[in-house]
């Protein structure tokens, strides 16, 4: 096992844990401004946006098109069922045709 | 049934869904029975998502024991596809890290109401609990009525989480022995994956497509003209973005007015 795999897991999981055991001894996140919640709720949309994109051109610059027809066909795959495992495949479909 | 419990629900901030999407078990049944059964859905629908991690994470050369290592330990399922594809971007561990612990942060909502409704008084029930609090687990602990006893949720998080780890082994098998012109492929699924999820966070509120599209733009801007380290990059998109968006959209809110 890496040792910076290992690292990225512990390190990131106790932050996360810390998000998720802290409301249960402390109240004060009651009281957080509407403002800072807002924040939170739009927060993993806008993680999503800059996953895409610029990684989607740049990471297929030797077939630009088939990463951008992969990740089209996901999403129109994803506009008919919640079950992910659909798009992921019809990406790889999409992509295998085009390389 | 109707079968809500899929990755996406990571994203769509039930924070207190009001909708109810399985059947709540009879309170004097019991409370391990009722929180596997209510579990159920989840696992059905987090082992095809894990199985999408583990294949991923296989095509990113990661090993079966550090694949199994993220979706045992770290259990958020949407960070972990964040991780993968910061490290194959070849990330600073301190990035990767950041970037994790900030899309997660709204776990911090999640658990504010659950600790409102739990039974759990010692500091170790809690502690226990608030270990398996995914978006999943807290919409549907959320959606039973009256106080969440402590056996309950702890047999729904047990079976989630079994639901994630197995399909992660299961993926990341399958990924080995996918035939080599398909392999070549699999580089694709984590943005077909990102893709689907947009859609499916978008498909409910609509005011979140400009938000994304800020976060993609500033990405491009700031990875391509101000070559910033990709990490650093993400983060400061996400957080600009995330900004941008509370402070313009949010009245429209279909599930921040719920949420309230």
């Amino acid at each position: 096992m890496s040792f910076d795999i290992v690292a990225i897991v512990l390190f990131s999981t106790a932050g996360t844990y810390f998000s998720r055991v802290i409301p249960f001894f402390a109240g004060f996140l009651d009281r957080l401004p509407i403002f800072f919640k807002r924040f939170l709720q739009v927060m993993p949309v806008a993680a999503l946006g800059a996953l895409l994109f610029p990684g989607l051109l740049t990471d297929f610059s030797h077939a630009p098109a088939a990463g951008l027809v992969g990740a089209a066909a996901a999403a129109v795959t994803a506009l008919f069922t919640k079950n992910l495992i659909f798009p992921v495949l019809a990406s790889i479909v999409a992509a295998y045709l085009m390389l | 049934m109707d079968f809500y419990i899929f990755l996406d629900r990571a994203f769509l901030n039930h924070y207190s869904p009001c909708m109810s999407m399985h059947p709540v078990g009879h309170l004097g049944k019991n409370p391990i029975k009722r929180g596997i059964t209510a579990g159920f859905p989840i696992f059905i629908g987090y082992f095809p998502a894990a199985m999408a991690f583990g294949l991923i994470a296989n095509n990113i050369d990661l090993t079966l024991y550090e694949s199994m290592l993220f979706s045992m330990v770290l259990f958020a399922g949407a960070s972990q596809f964040f991780a993968l594809n910061l490290i194959a971007s070849g990330a600073a561990v301190y990035e990767i890290v950041i970037g994790i612990i900030l899309v997660n942060l709204r776990h911090l909502l999640m658990s504010a109401s659950l600790s409102r409704r739990t039974t759990a008084k010692s500091i170790g029930a809690r502690l226990m609990i608030a270990f398996g609090n995914t978006d999943e687990v807290f919409a549907t602990a959320s959606s039973s009525e009256g106080p969440i006893e402590t056996p309950y949720l702890a047999a729904l998080e047990a079976t989630a989480w079994t639901g994630w780890v197995t399909g992660t082994i299961t993926g990341f098998i399958g990924g080995s022995i996918l035939p080599s012109g398909l392999q070549q492929s699999i580089g694709i699924t984590l943005y077909g994956m990102f893709a689907a999820l947009l859609i499916h966070n978008v498909q409910n509120e609509y005011w979140y497509i400009p938000v994304a599209a800020a976060a993609a733009g500033l990405n491009t801007i700031l990875v391509r003209i101000f070559h910033m380290q990709p990490g650093w990059a993400f983060a400061v998109s996400m957080i600009l973005a995330s900004l941008i968006g509370a402070a313009l959209l949010p009245k429209v809110s279909k599930s921040f007015r719920e949420a309230k």
